[in-house]
C-alpha cells in the first residue's frame, strides 16, 4: 500500500503561450481530504485534469496510486472516482440505465444498495432523464454514481460550483462517509473555505497557477494573524518583521498581516518600532484566505470619504 | 445526551476548538455528567459534518486536560471531577477571572511591576513558604 | 462485459438513424423498385446493354438505379452517425465521463464503430439484398439482373462508411487551424471519389478500403492522444 496517493512534480502547464499551472509539486497521503483552494481560474481545473491524464503536461508529471497520469491502466482508473467539472452526463438517458451502464465498469465493487439510499436521499427517480435534471439534480446523480463503486480515491472537480448550500452539504457528507473507511483518500477542488474548512486535513492555494501553501489545514489556519500597533507619533516607512504579508497603516494604526510570525517575533518587532500597544487578531478562513491571496494594492477599489 | 454541539465554520476559531469548548462547557453546565459516554468520534464527525480527525482531535485535547478518558474499544467518558489531575475547566473559569482583575488593575494605573508586588503580596497570606 | 456496456451505449444512440434510415429506404426504394417494374420497356428502347456511364460502375440492368439512392443515403447516414458519437460529446462536455473509466480507451472506439457498422448493415445492406432478392426472383423481370449490380450497392453502403470515419475524423480532431481540422472530411470525399471512379468492383472495394483504412488510423491516432 502506498502512502502517497497522488502526486504532482513540477507539473507545469501553457496553453500556448499562457502559463496555466508552474512547476506544482504536491503530495496527498493515503486517508487524506485534502482541499485544493483557489479562486476560478487558478489552474484547479487544469490540474486535476492533468492528475487524470485527460491534459498532457508541458513539463512535469502527475501520478495517481503510483500509477503515471498520462498512461493509467484501466485497473487504477477503477479504483478512481471522479467527480467532473459540471457533472457532464449522457443527457437523454434516464438514471437507471446510467446506472446500469456504469454498474458494467465495477461488476465486483458495485454498491447497489448505497445507490438507492442515495437517489432516495436525494428524491431521485430512476425514470428520471438526465437533461431533465437541474444542475444540483445532475450532481447528486454524479456523486452517486461515482460513491457506489466504493472507490479508494476520490478526485472532485469544484463539484459544488454554482449549487445551492443543501446540495454542497450533502456532497460534504458524502465525503465524510468516505472517509470513514479506512484507507480512503479525496482530493476536492473548492473555492467555498466554509465547506473546506469543515472536511480537509490539508489543504493546498493555487494562485495563478503557483502553488501558495500546501500544509494542514490547522497549520493555514494558526499562521496566518493580523497585528494591530499603536503608535503615539509618526507611523515608521520599514517594519522588519518576518512573515509580513501586507501592511496597512491609518494615522496611527499600523496594521500588519503575517504568515508564520511567532509571538517573540512580533514581541520584537513592537519594541523595535516603539510601537506604544499592539493587538494580535485571530481571522476566520475566508478573510485568512482574502489576506493570503491578495495582491498588495495602495488604494482600495471603494473609499469612504472621512 | 443532554448536550448539543453547533459549528460555525465562518469563526474565527478553529472546529476542533468549538467542538473541545462546547464539550467542556457542557461539562462544566452539568450537561455532561462523570461516567457519561462521549458520542464516538465516527458518529459525531457524520452528524456535523466534519473531518473526524477534527473530532478526534478534541477529544484528545480533551483527555489531555483531564475531563475525560478513553479507553481502547470501549469510548470515551467524562471523568469523575473529583478524579481529575489538573481541573481545566475550573482552571479556565479562574482565568477568566484573573483576566478580569488584571485589567482592573491597569485602568486603575498600576504597571506590571506594581500589580505582581501586590498579587505576591496577597498570595502570601493565603499560602505559605516553605 | 465493459464493451457490451458501450455497444449498448452506442447502439442506443444510433437506433433513431437506423430506423429512420430504415423506413426512408424502404419506401422510397419501394417507390423506385415500382417505377422500374412498370417502365422496364425504356430500359431496352435506351439501349441498356451498352455500357454508358450512368454513373461510374460499368453495371448493367435497371436495379442500378437503386446506386444513387443508396449512395445519398449511405452518405448522409454516415455524417449523422458521426456528428452523433463524435461531435456531440464534445459540444455536451461528456468526454471526460466517458474516457475515465477501467478499460483501455481503444475499445471506446471498437464500441462506436461497431454500432455504426451494424447500423449500415441492417438499415441499408439489409434492406438492399431485399430489395435486390427480389428483383432476382426469375420472371419478376424480364431483363436480366447482375449479381455485380448487388455488389455495387454494397461499395455505395462502403463510401457511407468512409464518409463515417471521415466525419469523425474532423470532429474529435484540435488542431488549431481550421484546414487541418477538415482534413478527415477531405481525405473521405476524396477517397469516396476515387472509389466511384473505378471501372471494376474490385479496384473500388480496394480503394474503399484503403481510404476507410487510412482514416481509422488516424482517427485512432486523434483519439488517443489528444488532450480533453
Amino acid at each position: 500500500m502506498q502512502d502517497i496517493i497522488i502526486e504532482t512534480q513540477q507539473l507545469t502547464k501553457y496553453y500556448g503561450k499562457t502559463l496555466a499551472l508552474d512547476h506544482l509539486n504536491l503530495r496527498v497521503p493515503r486517508g487524506c481530504i485534502y482541499g485544493f483552494l483557489g479562486r476560478n481560474g487558478s489552474g484547479k481545473t487544469t490540474a486535476i485534469k492533468l492528475m487524470l491524464g485527460l491534459l498532457k503536461p508541458t513539463t512535469g508529471s502527475a501520478s495517481v496510486l503510483g500509477c503515471d497520469a498520462q498512461v493509467l491502466t484501466p485497473k487504477t482508473r477503477g479504483q478512481i472516482g471522479y467527480v467532473t467539472e459540471g457533472h457532464r452526463l449522457y443527457r437523454w438517458m434516464r438514471i437507471g440505465a446510467l446506472e446500469t451502464f456504469q454498474k458494467a465498469f465495477f461488476p465486483d465493487r458495485w454498491d447497489s444498495q448505497l445507490f438507492d439510499e442515495m437517489l432516495d436521499y436525494f428524491d431521485l427517480g430512476k425514470k428520471q432523464k438526465i437533461k431533465s435534471l437541474s444542475n444540483g439534480q445532475r450532481a447528486q446523480v454524479s456523486l452517486a454514481l461515482t460513491m457506489a463503486p466504493d472507490p479508494d480515491v476520490m478526485i472532485m472537480d469544484d463539484p459544488t460550483l454554482g449549487l445551492d448550500v443543501v446540495i454542497r452539504r450533502q456532497f460534504l457528507e458524502g465525503m465524510i462517509h468516505l472517509i470513514q473507511k479506512k484507507g480512503k483518500t479525496i482530493l476536492f477542488s473548492s473555492h467555498i473555505l466554509s465547506d473546506v474548512e469543515r472536511v480537509a486535513d490539508r489543504i493546498a492555494v493555487i494562485e495563478k497557477g503557483v502553488l501558495r501553501a500546501d500544509c494542514t489545514l490547522e497549520e493555514f489556519r494558526r499562521n496566518i494573524r493580523k497585528v494591530h500597533f499603536v503608535f503615539d507619533g509618526q507611523i515608521p516607512d520599514v517594519i522588519d518583521i518576518p512573515g509580513l504579508l501586507h501592511k496597512r497603516h491609518n494615522q496611527h494604526h499600523l496594521e500588519l498581516t503575517l504568515v508564520g510570525t511567532t509571538d517573540e517575533q512580533i514581541k520584537n518587532a513592537v519594541e523595535a518600532t516603539g510601537a506604544k500597544d499592539y493587538a494580535v487578531v485571530d481571522l476566520n478562513i475566508e478573510d485568512q484566505f482574502i489576506e493570503f491571496t491578495a495582491r498588495e494594492k495602495t488604494k482600495p477599489l471603494f473609499q469612504w470619504e472621512a | 445526551m443532554a448536550f448539543w454541539i453547533q459549528i460555525s465554520p465562518g469563526s474565527k476559531q478553529p472546529i476542533y476548538t468549538q467542538v473541545y469548548e462546547q464539550i467542556s462547557q457542557a461539562i462544566i453546565k452539568g450537561d455532561l455528567a462523570a461516567g457519561d459516554k462521549l458520542p464516538p468520534v465516527r458518529k459525531l464527525a457524520a452528524e456535523l459534518v466534519v473531518n473526524p480527525n477534527t473530532i478526534a482531535r478534541a477529544y484528545t485535547q480533551l483527555e489531555q486536560n483531564g475531563l475525560v478518558s478513553t479507553r481502547t474499544g470501549a469510548g470515551t467518558y467524562v471523568i469523575d471531577p473529583k478524579l481529575r489531575q489538573k481541573d481545566a475547566v475550573h482552571i479556565s473559569a479562574l482565568c477568566e477571572r484573573l483576566d478580569s482583575i488584571i485589567s482592573q488593575a491597569k485602568l486603575l494605573g498600576l504597571d506590571y511591576g506594581e500589580l505582581t508586588e501586590l498579587l505576591n503580596d496577597r498570595m502570601k497570606r493565603f499560602y505559605h513558604e516553605t | 462485459m465493459k464493451f457490451f456496456a458501450l455497444l449498448k451505449y452506442e447502439l442506443r444512440i444510433c437506433l433513431p438513424w437506423l430506423l429512420l434510415c430504415t423506413l426512408a429506404f424502404t419506401v422510397i426504394g419501394s417507390i423506385l423498385m415500382k417505377g422500374i417494374l412498370l417502365n422496364q420497356s425504356n430500359y431496352i428502347n435506351q439501349g441498356y446493354y451498352e455500357n454508358y456511364s450512368y454513373y461510374f460502375f460499368a453495371s448493367y440492368g435497371p436495379i442500378r438505379e437503386f446506386g444513387p439512392l443508396i449512395l445519398m443515403i449511405s452518405l448522409a447516414l454516415g455524417v449523422i452517425l458521426a456528428v452523433a458519437q463524435f461531435f456531440l460529446p464534445g459540444v455536451f462536455k461528456t468526454w471526460p465521463f466517458t474516457l475515465h473509466r477501467s478499460i483501455r480507451p481503444q475499445m471506446i472506439l471498437w464500441s462506436k464503430f461497431t454500432a455504426a457498422t451494424v447500423t449500415f448493415v441492417v438499415s441499408l445492406g439489409l434492406i438492399w439484398t431485399l430489395f435486390y432478392a427480389y428483383a432476382a426472383v426469375p420472371g419478376r423481370l424480364y431483363l436480366p439482373v447482375f449479381f455485380t449490380t448487388y455488389l455495387e450497392g454494397w461499395i455505395y453502403i462502403l463510401t457511407g462508411l468512409i464518409a463515417y470515419w471521415g466525419t469523425a475524423l474532423s470532429s474529435v480532431s484540435t488542431a488549431y487551424i481550421y484546414t487541418t481540422r477538415m482534413l478527415g472530411l477531405a481525405v473521405a470525399t476524396g477517397a469516396i471519389f476515387l472509389v466511384l471512379l473505378q471501372t471494376s468492383i474490385t479496384g473500388a472495394a480496394l480503394w474503399a478500403a484503403a481510404g476507410a483504412g487510412v482514416l481509422i488510423i488516424q482517427l485512432f491516432d486523434t483519439f488517443l492522444s489528444r488532450e480533453y
